[in-house]
């Protein structure tokens, strides 16, 4: 495992673990990051908002 | 593993004829003076990989284009070629694309690149003396995070462009808020007002239009439909305004009629045209006024003009009157002028107020024009009647203008009254009518719950819209924040690493010392920085800059370069190039002995350029080498001397003495001279480090044959009897002869062409012979003075020993095995300095 795929583990970890971040917004961020596209900063505010519904919903379930 | 088999260097730096620095595989070892050339090797490296070299980047005002190649390398391009101990013995030059090579050294070279395998001795203390942001710089390369780095950047403009969203949001709430209190006349805030305020608010304007209150903000409807029904006796309430407009303007025509104006007019018209008659005479002004004068002045008494005579007082008197007459004429003609025009801008001002009441009256239904259209029209026709006849010049107005002007405002006058009555009859419409007033106030109340009902509305969206965007900004900044924090982990992991390293490292540089505990730190804030902490006694988690002395700073430089490049290869195990330059000797001597010793004992697995300009340290290294058992990988090079047309010269003493021979079967006698005298002087270099020469001192060091022969002469009749028995021949043969490499091998003499061939074999055989006394062929090394016994001049390995006078020969021993062998007896003695010395003097005396 490099030094970079080691940093993007933990940061997959802390955010799975951020009770702040919506469940369907942690999905989209997953999406990205397997797609390669969490460097597309128009990408991440997509799936922010479009994760934003489950604003509504508790975050942790 | 691919490793460096030769570096070959033309016209770079100090070097201007080709040089090669032959590794073979191995470690070299490299010493040279002080501008000797050493350094341009390393610069040539490093030029090689990265295509600069960095300590002449780093100073302003020098590049390394421009000052990178020989400063007589005129024209040709400076030449660095490095030749790897594969297989195919690949090369690899500046002007040869990393992609054309195999894989492995394809990789060797990218990893070269990077540049972190080269510490001279000016960087030991770059690191320690950086800030932490600088510091931080200095370590990435080391630390290859480009996709992180990349990752942030988004996530930092995610969080921004989600904090953007979140404030325009905020701003249209508090845009909504402030018109809602602003309608509902509550206080101003920053904070909408509440369901209670609003409410209440409303109702109390509704109130004073005598509406039922409203409970809730879902009674705005009803109330809007309250306020429409009130207003629906009003009608159009267009009608009140429009009446209340043609009556003001009627009032204006009324007061419009130009009665003042003709009357003024006719007046001084009047008694204009009077005075007129009464001075029908034409006169001139100055012809009285300049006639008067002369009379009186010059008290004439006939005329000026026809010579007559005159009475001069009565004349003058007679003129005087005229001139009064006069001036009264010209007042009333000016009088008559201002009113002509005043009477003409008073008509045509009362046209344009018809033709004003005209157009207002027509936007009025029938019923309530009545009759008012004739009767402006009556007055307007009079009216432009009368202006037409003022419309000349003044002196043709004319009394029937007058009398016509006159009767227009005398109709109008009469019209006035009409004017007057259809004023009267319009407000008196307009007072039949409902009020406007309370119309407008339903109108406006209207007006403000409707804003207040779609604002309200809007309050609700606008203030979701905002909550949204809030939270899409906490998890923007969270995402930003847990990507921070995983990559400060993770760095903060390798330093923990790195400080590890260091330690042991530096721990080994100094046992047995109360200082230590070097941790490099992720500090907190910032993107990235690194700091740097120790223990010095009992302070811990200080900056060693504050206590450490320049010695332990140097050390720990040197600590910190060789953990993060041992870190660095067990990323890239491949890469084991490792360039010390110059850096033994900015170590004091008391921790450049295990400096030493751990380069060769931890970096044994590393291909090694270590350069010094310490010839002691050069030695040292030599034994540490045999010592930790890594004197076969290693290559020890010298560079005798530099010249600037020739650049380092780095031949070894074997190979001239080699070339000597080749020479001696058919070379020319200036060829011989030449050789011999490079080799005579590469020995004598040699034993002036040795045996400690005593030379004259001469300014760069630059001793040459003339200089060091005589002290070695000298010092081996008294010093070394044996080894002068063993070559006394020879030593007296060279004694004589040795000008002739002078004379012929090196500067052009004319008397010295004639010296025969003979002379300059004579002096090459003396020479080679001196090597072969001097230089033992098994070790490679020439002799010199052992530890013990004193006046005892031995090699390296033993085998060629000259002992000391009166004693046998005994293989030499280290001065670590000395110290080994005796440091019993000696505790056991109780020696101290004092009695070492008395000691070394009573050997020296050949006493026991």
């Amino acid at each position: 495992m490099t030094i970079e795929e080691r940093i993007i583990a933990q940061f997959m970890e802390k955010i799975a673990r951020d009770k702040s971040i919506p469940r369907d917004t942690l999905r989209r961020i997953e999406a990205l990051w397997k797609q390669g596209q969490l460097k597309n900063a128009d990408a991440v505010l997509d799936a922010i908002r479009q994760g934003a519904s489950a604003h509504g919903e508790n975050p942790t379930s | 593993m691919v490793r460096i088999r030769r570096l070959d260097v033309r016209g770079f730096r100090g070097v201007q004829q080709e040089r090669s620095l032959l590794f073979d595989g191995k470690s070299i070892l490299l010493f040279g003076e002080n501008g000797s050339g050493k350094s341009s090797f390393v610069d040539a490296l490093e030029k090689l990989f990265t295509g600069r070299v960095s300590t002449l980047e780093r100073i302003q005002g020098l590049s390394s284009d421009r000052h990178g190649p020989h400063i007589r390398n005129a024209g040709t391009s400076p030449r660095v070629q490095l030749t790897f101990s594969d297989a195919a013995s690949t090369a690899f030059a500046s002007d040869t694309s990393p992609d054309a090579l195999p894989d492995p050294i394809k990789d060797y070279v990218h990893c070269a690149q990077e540049n972190l395998y080269i510490l001279r001795r000016r960087q030991v203390l770059q690191f320690i003396g950086s800030q932490p942001s600088e510091r931080y710089a200095q370590l990435r390369p080391f630390l290859p995070l480009s996709g992180i780095d990349d990752m942030e950047r988004a996530l930092r403009a995610t969080r921004d462009r989600a904090e953007a969203i979140a404030n325009d949001a905020r701003l249209a709430f508090g845009r909504l808020a402030t018109n809602l209190r602003r309608d509902l006349k509550l206080p101003p805030s920053n904070e909408p007002p509440t369901e209670g305020e609003a409410v209440l608010a409303v109702s109390r304007t509704l109130e004073e239009l005598k509406q039922p209150a409203i409970c809730s903000p879902e009674d705005f409807e009803g109330a809007l439909q309250n306020l429409d029904a009130a207003l629906a006796p009003f009608g159009d309430l267009s009608r009140q305004s429009d009446i209340a407009s043609a009556a003001r303007v009627l009032g204006e025509l009324r007061e419009a009629v130009p009665i003042n104006a003709i009357e003024e007019l006719s007046s001084a018209l009047k008694a204009m045209r009077a005075k007129e008659a009464e001075e029908a005479r034409v006169f001139y002004e100055a012809v009285l006024d300049q006639g008067a004068r002369w009379i009186e002045e010059e008290g004439r008494n006939t005329c000026p003009l026809c010579e007559q005579r005159i009475t001069p007082e009565t004349t003058i008197a007679t003129a005087r009157l005229r001139l009064v007459a006069m001036q009264q004429l010209l007042e009333l003609r000016g009088r008559a002028r201002a009113a002509h025009a005043q009477a003409q801008h008073v008509f045509r001002a009362a046209i344009e107020g018809i033709e004003r009441a005209v157009k207002q009256l027509a936007i009025l239904n029938s019923q309530d024009r009545g009759g008012s259209d004739d009767l402006l029209s009556r007055i307007n026709g009079t009216l432009a009647e009368g202006l037409a006849a003022l419309s000349v010049e003044l002196r043709e107005v004319s009394t029937e203008a007058i009398d016509k002007a006159r009767e227009a405002v005398g109709t109008d006058a009469a019209l006035r009254q009409d004017v007057a009555a259809e004023e009267e009859r319009l407000q008196q419409v307009l007072q039949s009518l409902p009020s406007p007033e309370v119309a407008k106030a339903l109108v406006s109340v209207r007006d403000t719950i409707r804003r207040v009902k779609e604002a309200w509305a809007e309050l609700g969206a606008a203030r979701g819209r905002m909550s949204k965007a809030e939270a899409d900004l906490l998890v923007a900044s969270r995402l930003q924040e847990d990507a921070q924090a995983a990559r400060k982990e993770e760095v903060q992991r390798i330093f923990d690493e790195l400080s590890e390293d260091i330690n042991t490292l530096y721990t080994s540089l100094h046992p047995d010392e109360n200082h230590g505990g070097i941790r490099l730190e992720v500090r907190d804030i910032g993107q990235g920085s690194a700091n740097l902490r120790s223990t010095f006694y009992d302070r811990t988690d200080e900056d060693p800059r504050g206590y450490y002395s320049d010695a332990h700073l140097d050390t720990l430089g040197v600590s910190i370069f060789l953990a993060l490049r041992r870190w660095y290869r067990r990323q890239r195990p491949n890469f084991d190039l490792l360039v010390l330059d110059d850096v033994l000797t900015s170590v004091d001597v008391q921790h450049a002995v295990r400096l030493s010793e751990l380069l060769l004992r931890e970096f044994k697995d590393y291909q090694l350029l270590v350069t010094t300009h310490d010839r002691i340290w050069f030695e040292h290294l030599r034994d540490i080498q045999a010592r930790c058992r890594v004197a076969n990988s290693f290559i020890n090079k010298i560079i005798h001397k530099w010249s600037i047309d020739d650049g380092p010269d780095i031949s070894e003493p074997e190979d001239e003495r080699t070339d000597l021979e080749r020479l001696l079967a058919g070379g020319s006698a200036h060829e011989i001279a030449a050789m011999a005298g490079r080799l005579f002087e590469h020995l004598l270099q040699e034993m002036r480090y040795s045996l400690r020469l005593s030379v004259e001192a001469k300014r760069g060091e630059q001793y040459e044959i003339g200089d060091l022969w005589p002290a070695l002469y000298k010092a081996v009749r008294k010093n070394y009897p044996t080894l002068y028995n063993a070559g006394h021949q020879v030593l007296e043969a060279l004694d004589v002869r040795w000008p002739v490499r002078n004379w012929i091998g090196a500067h052009w003499n004319q008397w010295a062409q004639n010296i025969p061939r003979t002379d300059a074999i004579e002096f090459a055989g003396a020479v080679k012979e001196l090597f072969d006394v001097l230089f033992c062929s098994s070790c490679r090394r020439f002799v010199s003075p052992s530890a013990t016994p004193l006046g005892q001049l031995a090699c390296r390995c033993g085998k060629k020993v000259y002992a000391a006078p009166g004693k046998q020969a005994v293989l030499p021993k280290t001065r670590a095995d000395l110290v080994k062998e005796t440091q019993g007896a000696f505790r056991e003695a109780g020696l101290d300095t004092t009695l070492y010395l008395a000691w070394k003097s009573a050997e020296a005396r050949g006493e026991h």
